[in-house]
């Protein structure tokens, strides 16, 4: 292996390749960073430049801007609060937090480090174990896919920071939403008020913009006429050496990191679930298994670290299924996928015996990307806070035009954008109540995977809930989340309890 | 001071962004102001189009094989127009979105689909959509494939059609077979089953790239799609193919037998078509169609079309494309009621 | 506009009156047989689930309501009090912004929104329209070239189709 790695290097350090790494991971990086434009859309537009290139040249472009798209994300999730891709939603819980603590730069660097150390461990995987993990992830078919969903939906219950209650009702919001269209399977409209526009369904790039980034922007025009609040809050770069926090506290973050990164990596590898899901079910164990849960949300560095090294970790974890086995893991890696086979590659188990001088150029294409990666974020961490000495009343604007632009790119259809209006004012609302955001978006996200999986299973079962229970990694994952729900409750019912003991005394 | 600092970024950017837009696209941003009009009415057959760059609409998300069609021929119509070709995806309802969209968009030809008959037509038996071959100007077809294959897991032993027809009689329902349910392999499913008697439990599978981990998994025990995308599964043993749609055995997997062959009365093709809002000149869905025609006899195109998913390239130029197209509805309309079930 | 006191209050309405428009489509879906569990399932669950959990939600306001009353009222913080009607104005500006996309073409409906929304968002003092509608002009035409012309992210010309 190390000689095919060796000639796959060979084959990708040439003037050619270097350039491309260099500029289409900083392209990634930008665009992962403008919320309203993705990891996923950077691709897509990139693709047709890709054509004219040799297939290992065009696919070093990729999977650049793919990596740089992912953890580009952290930036302005970070800064200003608003998740630059749909895979950074839960840094913003606690990176902005860091923010407005003054500790920015903190945040950033912990997130760029981690993000390195997420997709490292994931390459490796990738190179090291990929067909076997491939053959193991064969053995999920939609039961354990359902039961999967169910358990990452469970945990809702423990992002609702305060009222249980409020979380449930926002976590149940989310999962409406994705009833909202053509049903999975039989294609029956639900909820479409006779318009085709409706009948595609709501996608989660609008809603988020909409739900972040519009309505943080009404809450900044509220304060921002006020003379002396026209400055995003002062991130201050003096006296930070390196990446702003020191070996001792990254050292103390190496459980939390290990056990984000096999999250991610395993739900990577899982077609149909990707960086998008990893993040907040990352973040969720994270919050869970910590000695300190209730410091979560305030502004930590672990909130950060088990987000950013899960989505990044699902990047490789994504590629696996389809370098492997010719399946895309998430959008991102369908497009790889058409990159490929527009250079009449097919990629899947015979393509590792034919090409092997592609596939580990690959590899090794994305492991300097990953490293340019670090180099570049490290270099531009101060130049993106130097960003943020525009005024809002001019910086925000501006992203909310090419938000825009990015809700329109993603259909060419205006709906999309008006979708992005619609949650910026539910979005507001869900600020004015109080009510927290993640549980929402969890719910979303999950939402038609639930639906899905659990109607296509059935039909295999002919409409029998036993194989949920009885197969194994399917019973398994039930019962973990039967668990966890019943220790919530109990939890829950004691410190009430506790509580009007208090009161009474 | 501050507002020094913004002009000069904005001078950076504005320069930068010359030069992103040289390495783009050539000749759409200088159009002449009078193409609006030019495209309409030209009743002389002779027509200006295109004289700015064309959004060739796939109605499904990037990466699967209708993309795939598009963006390559996308590449070649660049160059036999002139014109900058960008595929947009829309997609939404197995198709339905980004059809729509066309169907109301201006008639002036810049917009233009591509899509197969095997969607449109599953979409409009299921009521999901009205759209028809009649709701479009049918410029005409890009591509027929006639290559849908039914194909077993290889650890259910069974290496021949008839065997498992058999099987599959014997007891009915106990065999999955994976399709995507509101769509074209779901109609192939319904033909066969109503041709042999055999009844086979569908199981909804959304799509090629989870059909294929479902039969490698040993989740489900059958699936249809196009030969294409079981190709390298079926050469390292994985899948095995029983028996094919078209009408006669393909050169390019000559040991798979026919449904006809077999004795039953199935066949299915879906066409794939460039599709121009209704009011469209006919002078340009004419220049599309002789385009189209030209792409098919560059032997780079054809070789890469059918090394990659095993389908020759066919084609059928306007006018003829839309009576083929009615052929389709007329062979696959009868099974509306079947579907609906 | 103290909020805080009604937040339970509107929180509970708010979802309820989601979850009644919600249950009110469910009948209009078709149930098809193909799938052992048809595609009005789900929607029904999340209805009932809703639902309930509204109901509970101003319950709990009510008995908020309740202890505070007997406790003799709450002190209300006097805060930095927001100024809504920017808020209002800024998602104004943005929905006219979305509804002027297609017609008047991205450039000119970016122009005319940043200009604006600039001007509604900058303090009294530092409201300089000249300026911003510079800045709108540059910042428009940098995002068109790069993703129009550069990466062909087809954005709508409107008005100005063909000149542009």
């Amino acid at each position: 292996m190390l000689e095919s790695l060796a000639t796959g290097a060979a084959a990708v350090c040439n003037p050619l390749g270097i350039l491309l790494i260099l500029l289409c991971t900083a392209a990634g990086i930008i665009f992962g960073s403008i919320p309203g434009l993705s990891a996923t859309m950077a691709i897509a537009l990139f693709l047709p430049v890709s054509y004219g290139m040799t297939p290992l040249m065009g696919m070093t472009m990729l999977v650049s801007v793919y990596i740089g798209g992912v953890s580009g994300g952290l930036i302005s999730a970070i800064l200003l609060k608003m998740p630059g891709t749909p895979s950074s939603v839960a840094t913003c819980f606690d990176g902005y937090p860091l923010t407005q603590k003054g500790q920015g730069i903190k945040a950033l660097g912990v997130g760029v480090f981690f993000s390195f150390l997420g997709t490292l461990f994931s390459i490796v995987a990738l190179i090291a174990i990929a067909p076997n993990l491939a053959t193991l992830a064969l053995k999920f078919g939609d039961f354990e896919y359902f039961s999967i969903a169910v358990f990452s939906l469970t945990m809702i219950a423990s992002l609702s920071s305060g009222s249980m209650v409020k979380g449930l009702l926002s976590g149940f919001l989310g999962v409406l939403l994705t009833t909202v269209g053509m049903a999975p399977i039989d294609a029956a409209a639900r909820f479409t008020f006779g318009s085709t526009q409706m009948g595609a369904g709501l996608d989660i790039l609008p809603v988020l913009i909409g739900m972040f980034a519009l309505s943080e922007i009404m809450v900044t025009a509220e304060t921002s006429a006020k003379k002396d609040r026209t400055q995003i809050v002062q991130v201050s770069t003096r006296g930070v050496k390196g990446f702003g926090f020191s070996v001792a506290e990254g050292l103390g973050q190496w459980w939390n990191a290990l056990r984000s990164a096999l999250i991610g990596l395993a739900i990577g590898i899982l077609p149909g679930l990707g960086g998008s899901t990893s993040n907040l079910i990352a973040y969720t164990v994270a919050k869970n298994q910590s000695s300190y849960p209730e410091k979560f949300g305030t502004g930590i560095i672990d909130g950060v670290v088990a987000t950013e090294t899960a989505n990044n970790a699902s990047v490789g974890g994504a590629l696996i299924p389809l370098l492997t086995l010719g399946i895309p893991g998430d959008m991102a890696t369908a497009m790889l996928l058409g990159g490929l086979m527009i250079h009449g590659l097919q990629p899947g188990p015979l393509l590792f015996q034919e090409q092997p001088v592609l596939m580990y150029g690959i590899f090794i294409a994305m492991l300097l990307s990953n490293l340019v990666m670090l180099i570049e974020e490290f270099f531009g961490l101060r130049i993106f806070v130097s960003l943020l000495k525009t005024p809002k009343y001019i910086l925000l604007p501006i992203i909310f035009v090419l938000c825009i632009v990015g809700a329109f790119g993603l259909n060419n259809r205006v709906f999309d954008t008006y979708v992005v209006i619609a949650f910026g004012l539910v979005g507001y609302i869900f600020i004015k109540l109080h009510l927290p955001v993640a549980p929402m978006i969890m719910g979303f996200v999950l939402g038609e995977t639930v639906e899905t999986y659990m109607r296509r299973a059935l039909m295999n079962s002919k409409g029998s809930w036993m194989p949920f229970l009885t197969r194994p990694i399917s019973g398994a994952f039930l019962a973990i989340a039967a668990f966890s729900v019943v220790y919530i409750i109990v939890k829950n019912v004691r410190a009430y309890r506790r509580q009007k003991q208090n009161n009474a005394l | 001071m501050k507002a020094k600092k913004l002009l000069a970024l904005g001078l950076a950017g504005t320069m930068a962004a010359m030069c992103f837009a040289g390495c783009g696209s050539s000749a759409s941003s200088l159009a002449p102001a009078s193409s609006a009009g030019s495209a309409a009415q030209q009743g002389s057959g002779e027509t200006n189009w295109p004289e700015r760059g064309i959004s060739l609409v796939v109605p499904f998300a990037a990466g699967g094989d209708t993309d795939y069609y598009a963006r390559l021929y996308a590449k070649y119509l660049e160059e036999e127009l002139g014109q900058t070709v960008t595929v947009v995806n829309t997609e939404g309802s197995g198709g339905t979105v980004g059809a729509q969209t066309v169907a109301d968009a201006e008639p002036d030809g810049y917009t233009i689909l591509f899509y197969h008959t095997g969607n449109l037509y599953a979409n409009k038996m299921l009521g999901v959509s009205e759209l028809d071959q009649n709701s479009f100007e049918i410029a005409c077809i890009g591509e027929v494939d006639d290559t849908n294959t039914l194909c077993v897991r290889s650890s259910l032993r069974i290496d021949n059609a008839e065997d498992f027809i058999e099987a599959a009689k014997a007891e009915p329902d106990k065999y999955s077979c994976a399709v995507t349910i509101s769509g074209f392999s779901y109609y192939t499913l319904c033909q066969l089953e109503d041709a042999s008697g055999m009844s086979l439990n569908p199981v909804d599978a959304g799509g090629a790239s989870a059909m294929i981990p479902a039969l490698l998994g040993d989740q489900v025990d059958a699936g249809i799609n196009s030969y294409g995308v079981f190709k390298q599964y079926v050469e390292d043993g994985s899948i095995i193919p029983l028996l094919t749609y078209g009408e006669e055995r393909s050169e390019y997997f000559p040991d798979v037998p026919t449904a006809k062959e077999l004795g039953y009365d199935c066949s299915a093709a879906r066409a794939y078509f460039f599709g121009l809002p209704k009011g469209t000149d006919p002078a340009i869905a004419q220049k599309l169609s002789d385009a189209v025609e030209k792409i098919q006899e560059n032997e780079e195109y054809t070789t890469n079309v059918s090394e990659t998913y095993c389908v020759t390239p066919q084609f059928k130029p306007y006018g003829e494309a839309l009576s083929y197209m009615d052929e389709i509805w007329a062979e696959m309309e009868p099974y509306t009621e079947i579907m609906n079930q | 506009m103290k909020l805080k006191k009604y937040e339970d209050w509107l929180t509970g309405a708010f979802f309820l009156a989601v979850t009644l428009v919600y249950a009110s489509q469910i009948p209009l879906i078709k149930r098809t047989k193909i799938s052992p569990v048809n595609s009005a399932f789900l929607p029904t669950i999340v209805a009932i689930c809703m639902g309930a959990l509204a109901l509970v939600q101003l319950y709990m306001a009510f008995r908020n309501w309740k202890q505070a009353k007997a406790a003799g009222g709450t002190q209300e913080k006097a805060e930095d009090s927001p100024d809504y009607r920017r808020a209002v104005y800024t998602l104004a500006t943005a929905l006219i912004y979305v509804m002027l996309f297609k017609p008047l073409g991205f450039v000119l409906s970016s122009i005319l929104y940043l200009t604006v929304q600039m001007s509604v968002m900058a303090p009294k003092e530092e409201r300089r329209p000249l300026r911003f509608l510079l800045i709108s002009v540059i910042a428009v035409a940098v995002i068109y070239l790069i993703f129009h012309n550069g990466l062909s992210l087809l954005l709508p010309g409107g008005v100005l189709t063909g000149i542009l």
